[in-house]
């Protein structure tokens, strides 16, 4: 609503007067006198003037008189405290000698300027109370700025924008700034200054604008104050970060830097404003830390590997926060921990193999210490297997740790640390071996001098390794040797944990993995029942067994155990493996074919006399007349090898050659068979002539009837036979041609899967897909997914496209 | 006219406080008159006392005790603050201030009635006055005695400008136009009840006067009901009350220059809004039954409501949607 115009008579107010009273009692006011005057009477005389249409007279008195106060009595009052060294200061002149004078003047200076302020401040609130009426109508209706905005506007031109001294083009307010810049400079070198005070000032700049309009971003702090602190901040710390990295190491710069960023947020927080807290943030970031972080982590002799080498924690987390605040990828630091594990994880690959290479072969020397040696060897590099996992997990456990504590969980870090164990572990070709003897070992019975929990812990870091591993397959068919070994041989140390460590294997690699692993153990338990059935068949032909042999069979899926491999090769390279039974045992085999055939028919049954074992009670006569039995356990080889002794005088002897002839058992078991019974002293239950440790043709064999134990049942282990051993390089070619069959028909069976889905794919895409297929189990050969391309063209599963510059293949059902 | 009343707090705790002025610590006196009130209360809902109570200004005390002592004893113990309101009328300080304990305006819709019947059967008679305590038995208040709502609404309104009391400015505002249209209902020609003539004159002297300021839709409306009255002048031949003041509404209208401008210039076809959001001018005419728009109109805001699709007004605070709005949009006569 417009003011009405004209005057209405009646009790006319004299302006002059009452204006009058006005302008003293403003004075009061701003003398600090206003406890004097009656808040009623001021508010009464300004509500009449208003409301007899003077208000604009009333408005335009105030302001001039405020224009007059801040003129003549806050300005010359805050320009005296402006000194000499102030100016310079702000001119930019360094005066290094003067510093200390001008931090002095410059806090009388802020003091002043403070105070005046928050006089002003108090002042004009009170009013801006009393002149409420007018601010409410006229100046509402005539949009003009609040008495307290204008007066604040006052503030700005009269005192801060105007001219420090007479002479000079330097005004308040670039004093001002430059005393503060000046100060919180004092402060970056560790001097204590007057935080309040400056506080004070900038709340002063925040709370006025540049315009009446008070935009946020038209703050004084903001359009003016703000700036020149970023730009001094920056020059500072580009000079800093410069400083540092030439004199400091690694980890002073930064301890320094995470420092220089509390500081200035505890700066934004107590000293300025927290507007500038991510600008600020921001400056450092760039200037300190983004510009120089990569010479820091690489830092000679004290950057990241060097912690990391001596678990720095602390300066890797502090390394681990600099670096995601410049950079979110952390490029720099994952390049660094990279780097550094794939050494150290090729170190520990290097110090396997180096133990492995064997020590260099005479070729004068005899075949049969090369034999003994290669043995030897054999056994160290199962050990150096187990090294070598250990080493990968100790490793593996130190990054974690430092993942955990100093990374802070960080997935990036975690996914390049993922990363570079891959390529390391992947780099040694024979880490599916390594691994699966570990296993191995933790798995056998009798794992000395270890707790369960040790175990069990130890079985799921093996597991954590198998992630790593690329060639899935590769290390199926190791795990099934050895698997099939603790089975047959009865070495695991609990079921139950062989079967954790599959459910285990699901969860982390799949089901497909498993499967044959599983048909192992149904095997095994399928075994037990047809041995139970057996037993009652016997039972109920009612002929009674003389020879009382217990036959316990273990029924195994040929497809699913790795039998090729548990058949150690003739010399001739032939896997004959069956031997001439004595009549009894005989019997009883044929029995149970019998008996299983009845229940399967069409089944072969193919006997494995190598991965039997038998029980059999032996008597010994000692020279006094006296009788010892023993309880033996043997493999079956042995047992048929003893049973020969049965039917012999006790002073008489076999020779090598008759006992080869009369069992046929095949030359290296049973070679290895005699020793374990004439050569190993504690199980000697075969005299052998000549004595010595070598079975050669030719020698002589007796019963020894003064073999002593003090146990009733012993263990007559197999030489060399026994536990899982690292292959030797002749095993490991065939392991790998054979695995390299495996994947052929993988491969085949994925292109097969894809194209008979798809029908027609383009050369690129069923290479992808195949690849993808197969990724989960191991990282199939081009080469090869070409060949087996190549082969099922052959057999016609697939045709060739019409476009040969667009190789595609088509499925032809 | 309806007195000032403290019936209609019921029997509730803020009455309680009102009439018995317990725990009290501010003072308020108007001319000889005086009421112990609460600061929090007061303070909470006037601007102007707000201020007052929180200011470094000196708080009366000394002075006005002297004088307190032929006038009330009891007082001078009281370490209470005290305020002295001068130019104002004590009837309607008490008025104001029972607005201030009051939840709502007094006048509701419901009051016009029973002020009707309250006019007829005295219930609001002298003793029941004093009895409560808020005007005391003094000449000087009953001497000036207020028969007409109109002026009442009017000078609360001019008070709540004053004392910065938006509530009130609002709630006295709407019941005046309220008043306007009622007046218009019961009686168009002014010819049953003289009084309405009388309190139209009282009230053009208070909108118009130089003693407070009053918004435009005051004005507007005392302009209406003066027109409504020109207009039936001719019925009051026979009439002396009203040739009598006829004569005074002519004076009126001579002396008041912004009243004989509002009367030759306010075109109840159109009219003026100024819009509460970006304060422009804007002028809509009654022929358009479209709801009066500005350039904020695209916001959903008009001059008084806002928004107007809504059914209560922002303005005037009233549920169903602004009466101001429907006053002016009302077929006129």
């Amino acid at each position: 609503m417009a003011p009405w115009q004209g005057l209405t008579n009646n009790d006319t107010v004299d302006f002059d007067v009452t204006w009058g009273i006005l302008e003293g009692a403003l004075r009061e006011i701003h003398a600090k006198n206003a406890s004097k005057l009656s808040f009623e009477e001021l508010y009464r005389n300004a509500y009449k003037l208003v409301l007899k249409k003077k208000g604009e007279e009333l408005y335009n008195r105030v302001s001039g008189l405020e224009q007059e106060l801040l003129r003549e009595n806050v300005r010359s009052r805050v320009v005296q405290m402006v000194t000499s060294p102030l100016i310079l200061g702000a001119s930019g002149e360094q005066v290094g000698g003067q510093a200390h004078q001008r931090r002095a003047d410059g806090e009388r200076f802020l003091g002043v300027l403070k105070n005046a302020y928050k006089d002003h401040d108090i002042c004009m609130k009170m009013i801006t109370d009393v002149l409420m009426y007018m601010e409410r109508t006229y100046c509402q209706d005539q949009r003009h700025p609040s008495i307290y905005a204008m007066a604040m506007a006052l503030f700005r031109t009269q005192v801060l924008r105007s001219p420090a001294t007479d002479q000079s083009d330097i005004n308040v307010m670039a004093i001002l700034e430059s005393a503060i810049l000046d100060m919180i400079a004092m402060e970056r070198k560790n001097e204590i200054i007057d935080r309040p005070l400056i506080r004070a000032c900038i709340c002063m700049l925040e709370e006025l604008y540049e315009t009446f309009q008070e935009e946020e971003s038209s703050k004084l702090y903001l359009t003016s104050f703000e700036p020149k602190f970023l730009e001094s901040s920056r020059i500072f710390y580009h000079r800093e970060g410069q400083d540092l990295v030439a004199n400091a190491d690694a980890g002073t710069f930064c301890r320094h830097a995470r420092k220089r960023l509390r500081e200035e947020d505890e700066r934004c927080q107590q000293t300025l404003s927290t507007l500038t807290d991510q600008k600020i943030k921001s400056v450092v970031d760039k200037e300190l830390i983004g510009a120089h972080i990569r010479d820091v982590i690489n830092m000679e002799g004290t950057g990241v590997k060097h912690m990391l080498d001596n678990d720095r924690l602390e300066d890797l987390s502090n390394v681990f926060d600099l670096n995601s605040r410049v950079d979110p990828k952390k490029a720099a630091l994952k390049d660094a921990v990279q780097k550094r594990i794939v050494s150290l994880g090729s170190e520990i690959n290097n110090m396997s193999s180096g133990a492995v290479v064997p020590p260099p072969n005479n070729a004068s020397e005899q075949a049969k210490k090369e034999e003994g040696e290669k043995d030897k060897n054999v056994n160290q590099q199962t050990a150096s297997a187990i090294k070598w996992v250990d080493d990968v997990l100790t490793l593996k456990t130190k990054y974690d740790r430092i993942w955990e504590e100093a990374f802070k969980k960080d997935s990036n870090m975690e996914k390049a640390l993922e990363y570079s164990f891959q390529e390391f572990i992947n780099a040694n070709q024979r880490s599916s071996e390594h691994l699966s003897l570990y296993l191995d070992e933790y798995l056998k019975k009798g794992a000395k001098g270890k707790t369960d929990l040790e175990v069990d812990a130890n079985l799921d870091k093996g597991i954590l390794l198998l992630q790593y591993i690329q060639d899935k397959d590769h290390f199926e068919n190791y795990y099934k040797k050895h698997l099939s070994k603790r089975l047959l041989q009865r070495k695991s140390a609990s079921m139950d944990i062989e079967r954790q460590m599959i459910s285990k294997m699901k969860m982390k690699v799949g089901n497909t993995f498993t499967q044959r692993l599983e048909s192992m153990f149904k095997d095994m338990a399928l075994s037990e029942d047809l041995t139970k059935q057996y037993k009652t068949h016997v039972a109920e032909l009612g002929d009674p067994d003389t020879t009382r042999i217990d036959l316990e069979a273990s029924i195994l899926t040929t497809t699913m155990w790795p039998v090729d491999s548990m058949v150690r090769r003739n010399e001739d390279g032939s896997t004959k493996t069956a031997c001439i039974y004595p009549p009894v045992v005989e019997n009883a085999r044929k029995r149970f074919e019998h008996f299983y055939l009845k229940k399967h028919s069409g089944r072969t049954l193919s006997w494995q006399p190598q991965l039997g074992s038998a029980d059999i009670r032996a008597t010994f006569t000692k020279p006094d007349g006296k009788t010892k039995r023993h309880e033996l356990n043997v493999s079956t080889y042995a047992m048929v090898i003893l049973l020969l002794f049965n039917d012999l005088p006790a002073d008489q002897c076999l020779s090598y050659e008759e006992i080869q002839a009369r069992t046929s058992i095949p030359e290296n078991e049973l070679c290895r068979n005699l020793q374990s019974l004439a050569v190993v002293p504690k199980t000697r239950i075969l005299k052998k002539d000549p004595m010595s440790k070598e079975i050669k043709p030719g020698d002589k064999f007796y019963f020894n009837e003064s073999f002593t134990s003090p146990y009733m049942k012993v263990k007559v282990g197999v030489v060399s036979n026994a536990g899982s051993k690292a292959e030797n390089s002749d095993e490991r070619r065939a392991t790998k041609r054979k695995a390299d069959e495996e994947r052929g028909t993988t491969i085949e069976a994925a292109i097969v899967r894809i194209m008979k889905q798809r029908k027609h794919l383009p050369h690129q895409q069923l290479i992808a897909e195949v690849i993808q297929q197969l990724a989960n189990r191991f990282q199939p050969d081009v080469n090869m997914i070409k060949q087996r391309i190549e082969s099922l063209m052959e057999r016609e599963y697939l045709e060739r496209g019409p476009d040969p510059s667009k190789p595609s293949y088509t499925y032809l059902a | 006219m309806a007195p000032p009343t403290t019936e209609y707090l019921k029997d509730s705790f803020m009455k309680r406080l009102f009439e018995q002025g317990l725990f009290t610590d501010f003072t308020i006196r108007c001319q000889r008159h005086k009421w112990n009130v609460h600061k929090a209360i007061v303070c909470g809902r006037s601007g102007y006392f707000r201020r007052l109570c929180t200011s470094d200004f000196k708080v009366s005390r000394s002075s006005e005790r002297q004088r307190d002592v032929q006038f009330d004893s009891e007082l001078q113990e009281a370490a209470e603050a005290t305020i002295e309101i001068c130019d104002d009328n004590p009837d309607i300080v008490g008025r104001m201030l029972i607005y201030l304990y009051n939840p709502t305006y007094y006048a509701s819709s419901a009051d016009w009635d029973l002020y009707q019947e309250c006019t007829n059967a005295g219930v609001f008679g002298e003793a029941k006055r004093r009895q409560a305590l808020v005007i005391p038995n003094d000449e000087s208040c009953t001497a000036k005695h207020l028969p007409d709502p109109l002026v009442v609404h009017a000078k609360l309104h001019g008070m709540s400008k004053k004392y910065d009391i938006p509530d009130l400015q609002h709630a006295s505002c709407v019941r005046f136009v309220e008043c306007v249209v009622q007046a218009i209902e019961l009686d168009p020609t002014f010819t049953e009840y003289t009084c309405y003539a009388e309190d139209l004159l009282d009230a053009i002297d208070v909108v118009y006067g130089s003693k407070q300021d009053s918004d435009q839709i005051l004005r507007e409306a005392t302009v209406y009901l003066a027109r409504v009255f020109m207009k039936t002048i001719d019925e009051h031949m026979n009439n002396d009350g009203m040739k009598d003041l006829e004569k005074e509404f002519r004076d009126i209208v001579r002396s008041e220059k912004d009243f004989a401008w509002d009367m030759a210039s306010i075109d109840f076809e159109k009219a003026r809004f100024t819009c509460k959001y970006c304060h422009q001018d804007f002028i809509v005419t009654k022929k358009t039954s479209d709801p009066p728009e500005c350039e904020c109109a695209g916001r959903g805001l008009c001059g008084r409501c806002v928004p107007v699709s809504e059914r209560s007004c922002s303005y005037c605070g009233l549920p169903g949607g602004c009466r101001l709005i429907e006053w002016e949009n009302r077929p006129r006569k």
